[in-house]
């Protein structure tokens, strides 16, 4: 099953153009083109200004509540052609998950090394072809140029494939960045603490790096979480870093093998806290332990709940983890699948667990479920949760199972759940059987409306006090992103290259598209595109094309949008 | 598993002189490739459907056998493989046969799934093929059987590919179709074995139709870079008869159907080449959506053009691919399109391309000029049907696109959504054929057959393979084969062989080879992988094209038998594997090599010396899945009625153990190394296909709370009742009295018959720089059950 990862950013570039593909040399006797040359700074470029910009977006999410919103940025385009209308386009690899951030003026996106930047890390074949070699990619652009800076190479897990480390994923961990330090964790499931200015300010923290040239990554410290913790690392690790004061929390990966019902290693850490400084863990959790369904690639989200202050972790079995930041104690925890739900890796299972990332927001915590890809979509829930309350706030508690298995449950008086959104659908002309399928993406919410998007590409738009559903938008994409607020707009990407702007409106309309009274599926479904009509003459302000997939979230940063295809980053400004 | 005869039949040798192929020669009114008469995806049938509705009229009849494949229409039937649709212990897969008229069930064949990481929901992924002169289907099962089945679904011959050959499952039941042609089935496949088969690799093995024996054995010989799905289909360029398919080395291979011989490969994918390929006379077309070995962009479509091979690298020349060649549509930009996991289609000069994502392109075909590009979908696995001039392809979500085409222009499109009864959601990765004036599809709940009502069936042309080179009776031969190629015997059997001499084509000569220098040859060591065995301990008499190798006495080996003509050579490999009752202390079996006559072991299991005991250890520094986890195959997969016991021991790494256990007729006793968080102890389990949490297909576990650095017995037995089978297992430390109950028990209502016994283990925490938990192995012996 492939690795699932949420994420998505941006990234900038410097080196080759796009149109130095097209000038590819023939070698007719092999019946291959010979392979390209990248062209390699053997320099350093210096971000041209280091200091904070006045709206960076530093980690997955902007900020430690992960609502993927920018408040700041005003003017951002929303209808232009992504090859004419970019301030600057950077080359990545041929995929890229991770990112991006944009943080004292340089941008960081994970990738793979489908385009090496330095020739070190190509191979030559027995047939004299010349082949880059698989890696994790962390690459670094100044801010104002695009220019490539430096990158972070990470090896891949020899031998394991696909079962820890996915071929040609690259690194899907959204970097954070705080001052001069970045932090992300490997294909490799490392936890790495880097400096900001590379390997061009000399080799600070630890000096063993296996590469060290002058556009290499300067590892301050790195923790192997196979290593130390004997985490089992379900595909790929892709959590991107949350950061508290001095405290770093990291969800590890753990979870099934390639078989994909035995978890080798339930004792090990769902979740841990680390020193930001050292790396040295300070607590650690294996709350899922057994139950985890899959693996773990979503990210823990910080708040201050009605005065409480707390890390919470989204696991792999489902369930909503909060704990006290500091010393790892459990406040509450929230079971985010019905009682009798059951797990399958197909799209007729009803049990989920999270890519998204959980969102705090006006003292709740907003989640919607989901599963790998490959799976599939399937029913699906997206939650609003008020946590008040301690210990298990579930909606329902499991007191027993029936003879045939089935659970017996009744309510729970501790319930903190405020509404749900999704369920099964019964109105005679849907089309599908549920209202709300999975999720990969994290909730955007302004105003109290809340944006959430579906694996199958349509976008909810919701109240997020009420969760009254407005409206939705089908973009008939797959969506691995999240929608993205900046100046009075939602940016949405998706699978088939395309980048989707709406309009905000702080007080939508209700348009339900299967408001109408029809006689027969013909007259329904015209019914229900005149409904669709609505919304899209409404809301729907552009649809640009991108040269390539796009798998990420577009993001605002100090004016600039940022949309990172699956391989060029772009860089926009009005 | 073993075949059930061996005679030399002439109807064999007939067809595969004249070259019987199910694609070309068949009825009209047959679809028996999975991509239709010309393997393109193309059919010629009129008058089909243009809207879906699941209940309205053009729905002839519906079946409840849903799948993910297509299915295969012969002699008036319909055949389909499929997952059974039963939960627990009667899951299974099975090949149902229905009346092509009325959707009526006519027979179904059920087996069970066993040896394989393959969950329930991704079975009957593997399409069929037919000999259409006897009507026997073929297919290959999830589990790794190779399935003949009579018209009348009767089992004719089965192979146990897993069991004989070291079959290696495919990633989320993505497994490559048998296909058959000239009186053989070849079957490509990630093997790994023994002797120059060790290493993991992409093979194709050819078995006689008839009989199930094996012709031909190709080894690709690259890196195998993940396990693969693409279809194979059958070619005559150049006047050459070829199987053409992608491989787990990201290759297109092209080999001569009668023999396997290379006539050319071309490395065009980073990862596995999944795509099935298509022929349109000299040109060959395949598609991946992984990364390219060149780096920057992902997914390509090439054409080549088989007629020009390069002598030297045995590549054909590249007409055109999307990776270099800019695309206007694309701002002069290669494109980057996952073309991975559905197959393409071919229809008048136009090619037809799905992504992964839901975009179709269509393409000139000559020129590699994009004609239009439609996003219709959002995630696709089954391939596109051309046909009355539409196009049909599924959504994976419950989606039904049809285009309708108008030549080069960009077609509008029509969404059918499917809702199955009962609200499941039934996911569509299937692939729609159209023949007799019908079209036929799987959803994950149903198989459908449509028709536009009152609409009738015309005759349809489909056009034929090109002719081959003329058979000229007298030509030098070209080629030797020893047939049979690949041979399961026990000690003291008399093996017959024989040479055959071919033309350039394979095509068997009359003329008797003389002069055959026979031989019992070693094998030069590889560059990777385990030790070649040595010599075969036998004599070899005979002259001319027969031989009879007579073998020792040794109860187990392996080895190859050598025949040499002028310059020409060939050899054939012989397993003599361990017979019941057999015992296996390690004590004579050097450091470093593993047992004889076990399959499945190379590399994955060797003999050491271990306090001063010689015993077998797991390997423990290679993660790689197929060798992480692994099960040596002891005896033949026909073994039944059996015990097997053996002692094991683990080692502790990092705070891990690993599982480790035996097997039994295709049921697994393990020891469990991790620690259950809720009681803080340890585990045995017992079951069959661990296709489900908790325990699988069926199967039970116990709190056994061993420990590492202790040997421990283990003793499995199965019982074969009449329709059922009792399965018994214990374990105790070594040297405490056995005890007297058994730690697990269960009746298995749907049993496994047979299978090889099997000594297994698991190691989980290898990491690429530290060797992970340790198991070792002793002891072992496999007794046949008392009579009652």
């Amino acid at each position: 099953m492939n690795p699932s990862r949420s994420r998505g950013r941006l990234v900038l570039f410097g080196g080759l153009t796009l149109a130095g593909i097209v000038a590819l040399v023939w070698v007719f006797g092999t019946g291959r083109p010979a392979a390209l040359s990248i062209p390699y700074s053997t320099g350093t470029v210096e971000a041209a200004d280091a200091k904070p910009g006045p709206s960076d977006h530093t980690m997955f999410g902007g900020t430690p509540d992960r609502n993927m919103v920018n408040l700041k940025d005003k003017n951002v385009p929303d209808k232009f052609d992504a090859e004419t209308n970019a301030i600057w386009k950077a080359d990545l690899g041929s995929k890229a998950y991770g990112g991006p951030v944009v943080a004292g003026g340089r941008v960081y996106v994970g990738t793979n090394n489908a385009r090496p930047r330095n020739p070190r890390d190509n191979k030559k074949t027995p047939d004299g072809d010349v082949e880059p070699v698989d890696k994790g990619i962390v690459m670094v652009f100044d801010e104002k140029s695009g220019k490539f800076i430096w990158q972070a190479v990470h090896d891949k897990l020899a031998g394991a494939g696909r079962v820890h480390d996915w071929p040609d994923e690259g690194i899907c961990s959204t970097p954070t960045v705080e001052g001069d330090r970045v932090y992300y964790v490997t294909n490799r499931c490392t936890v790495v603490c880097a400096d900001v200015e590379g390997m061009a300010n000399g080799n600070q923290g630890v000096t063993d790096e296996k590469y060290k040239d002058p556009t290499d990554v300067d590892i301050i410290w790195e923790y192997d979480m196979m290593k130390e913790l004997n985490v089992f690392p379900h595909n790929m690790s892709a959590c991107c870093p949350l950061i508290v004061g001095d405290i770093i929390y990291v969800g590890t990966a753990n979870g099934v093998d390639e078989g994909h019902l035995n978890i080798p290693q339930p004792l090990a850490p769902s979740f841990i806290a680390m020193d930001k400084k050292t790396g040295k863990p300070l607590w650690k959790s294996n709350a899922p332990g057994k139950n985890i369904l899959h693996g773990q690639w979503s990210n823990p989200v910080y708040g201050e709940i009605n005065g409480v202050r707390q890390v919470i972790f989204p696991g792999g079995d489902g369930w909503l983890y909060s704990f006290v930041p500091e010393t790892g104690e459990l406040i509450w925890k929230f079971d985010c699948n019905p009682k009798d739900a059951v797990y399958e890796l197909a799209g007729a299972g009803t049990r989920n667990d999270f890519i998204g990332t959980p969102v705090v927001y006006d003292n709740k915590v907003y989640i919607g479920v989901g599963q790998d890809p490959e799976h599939s979509t399937g029913i699906g829930h997206f939650w609003c949760i008020a946590p008040t309350k301690k210990g298990d706030i579930s909606p329902t508690l499991e007191t027993g199972k029936t003879p045939d298995g089935k659970p017996i449950e009744k309510p729970n008086p501790d319930s903190c759940a405020a509404w749900h959104y999704g369920g099964e659908e019964g109105r005679k002309w849907s089309v599908r059987d549920f209202k709300f399928g999975r999720t990969m993406s994290t909730a955007c919410i302004v105003d109290d409306i809340l944006y959430i998007s579906e694996l199958t590409g349509i976008l909810h738009c919701i109240n997020a006090k009420t969760g009254e559903h407005y409206w939705q938008f089908d973009t008939k994409s797959s969506i691995w992103g999240s929608a993205y607020y900046a100046d009075g707009k939602i940016y949405l990407a998706t699978d088939q290259s395309d980048l989707w702007v709406f309009r905000h409106d702080k007080k939508p309309e209700r348009i339900d598209e299967l408001d109408f009274k029809a006689e027969n599926m013909k007259e329904a479904t015209k019914l229900r595109k005149e409904k669709q009509k609505q919304v899209e003459a409404k809301y729907l302000i552009a649809k640009i094309e991108f040269n390539a997939p796009i798998r990420s979230t577009p993001v605002v940063a100090n004016g600039v949008l940022y949309v990172m295809t699956e391989k060029t980053l772009y860089a926009i400004k009005k | 598993m073993t075949p059930r005869c061996r005679p030399r039949s002439l109807l064999w040798l007939l067809s595969s002189l004249c070259a019987v192929c199910l694609c070309r020669e068949s009825p009209a009114a047959d679809w028996i490739h999975w991509r239709g008469p010309e393997q393109n995806g193309h059919s010629r049938e009129k008058n089909l459907p243009d809207n879906f509705d699941p209940t309205g009229k053009e729905v002839v009849w519906k079946a409840p056998f849903g799948g993910r494949s297509s299915p295969l229409v012969m002699g008036g039937r319909v055949f389909i493989l499929q997952g059974n649709g039963a939960a627990g212990a009667k899951e299974g897969e099975r090949v149902v046969c229905l009346d092509e008229s009325n959707g009526k069930v006519v027979w179904e064949y059920r087996v069970n799934v066993f040896h394989t990481d393959i969950v329930s929901s991704r079975l009957g992924w593997i399409p069929l093929t037919a000999d259409p002169a006897t009507g026997n289907v073929y297919a290959h099962t999830t589990g790794g059987l190779l399935l003949c089945l009579s018209k009348d679904g009767k089992l004719v011959w089965q192979r146990s590919l897993t069991e004989e050959f070291g079959r290696v499952t495919g990633y989320g039941g993505r497994i490559p179709a048998p296909i058959f042609d000239s009186g053989l089935v070849v079957v490509p496949m990630v093997s790994s074995n023994w002797g120059e088969f060790a290493r993991s690799g992409t093979r194709f093995v050819a078995l006689r139709g008839d009989t199930g024996e094996v012709v031909w054995w190709h080894d690709a010989g690259n890196p195998v870079k993940d396990t693969f799905c693409s279809n194979p289909i059958i070619a005559v360029i150049n006047g050459q008869r070829l199987v053409i398919c992608g491989g787990a080395d990201g290759y297109l291979h092209a080999l001569k159907v009668r023999t396997g011989e290379k006539v050319f490969s071309y490395p065009f994918c980073a990862g596995a080449a999944n795509g099935s390929p298509i022929v349109d006379g000299t040109l060959v077309y395949c598609n991946h959506g992984d990364e390219n070995p060149e780096g920057k962009i992902y997914g390509r479509i090439i054409c080549v053009d088989a007629a020009q091979v390069d002598p030297k690298t045995k590549r054909p020349k590249l007409v055109w691919d999307t990776y270099n060649r800019p695309y206007k549509a694309n701002r002069n930009q290669p494109l980057s399109v996952r073309f991975g996991l559905a197959s393409m289609a071919l229809a008048d000069g136009r090619l037809y391309a799905p992504s992964d994502t839901g975009e179709l392109y269509a393409f000139n075909a000559k020129s590699g000029e994009m004609l239009w590009k439609v996003n219709y979908a959002r995630e696709v696995r089954g391939a596109p049907l051309v046909a009355d001039n539409k196009v049909y392809i599924f959504d994976v979500q419950q989606r039904l696109a049809i285009f309708a085409l108008d030549g080069d222009k960009k077609p509008e499109v029509e969404e059918y959504r499917i809702r199955e009864q009962g609200g499941s959601y039934a996911e569509t990765n299937g692939t729609p054929i159209a023949v007799n004036g019908r079209l036929y599809f799987n959803t994950g709940a149903a198989l459908y057959c449509l028709a536009n009502p009152g609409a009738k069936a015309e005759p349809v042309k489909y056009n034929p393979l090109p002719e081959e080179a003329k058979f000229d009776p007298s030509a030098k031969p070209a080629a030797i084969r020893i047939f049979p190629a690949d041979v399961e015997a026990k000690a003291g059997d008399a093996l017959k062989f024989e040479v055959k001499l071919l033309d350039a084509n394979g095509r068997e000569l009359p003329a008797k080879a003389d002069a055959v220098g026979w031989s019992l040859p070693t094998l030069p060591p590889a560059k990777e992988g385990a030790k070649p065995p040595p010599p075969l301990k036998a004599q070899i008499g005979g002259s001319g094209d027969a031989a009879t190798v007579t073998l020792d006495k040794a109860p187990a080996q392996q080895g190859h038998v050598g025949a040499k003509v002028g310059d020409l050579s060939a050899r054939a490999r012989v397993r003599v594997a361990p017979r019941i009752p057999y015992t296996q202390d390690f004590n004579q079996i050097p450091d470093g090599v593993p047992p004889a006559g076990w399959a499945n072991t190379a590399a994955r299991f060797a003999v050491v010396t271990k306090n001063g005991q010689k015993v077998l250890m797991k390997t423990n520094t290679i993660p790689a899945p197929p060798v992480a986890k692994a099960n040596t195959y002891i005896t033949l997969p026909s073994a039944t009625g059996y015990t097997i016991e053996a002692d094991l021991m683990g080692g502790e790494v990092r705070g891990t153990l690993a599982d480790m256990g035996v097997g039994n007729c295709r049921y697994t006793l393990v020891l469990d190394g991790k620690i259950d968080p809720t009681t803080g102890k340890r585990t045995v389990r017992m079951g069959s296909w661990e296709a489900r949490p908790p325990s699988g297909r069926i199967g039970k576990s116990v709190t056994f709370d061993w420990q590492k650095d202790a040997w421990y017995t283990a003793k499995l037995t199965v019982e074969q009742q009449e329709k059922t089978a009792v399965v018994r297992g214990k374990v105790w430390k070594k040297g405490d009295p056995e005890p007297a109950d058994w730690t697990l028990e269960f009746e298995d209502p749907s049993p496994n018959r047979e299978g090889a016994a099997t000594l297994y283990g698991y190691i989980s925490n290898i990491t690429d720089t530290q060797p992970g938990a340790e198991i070792y192995y002793d002891n072992v012996s496999i007794t046949p059950n008392a009579k009652k």
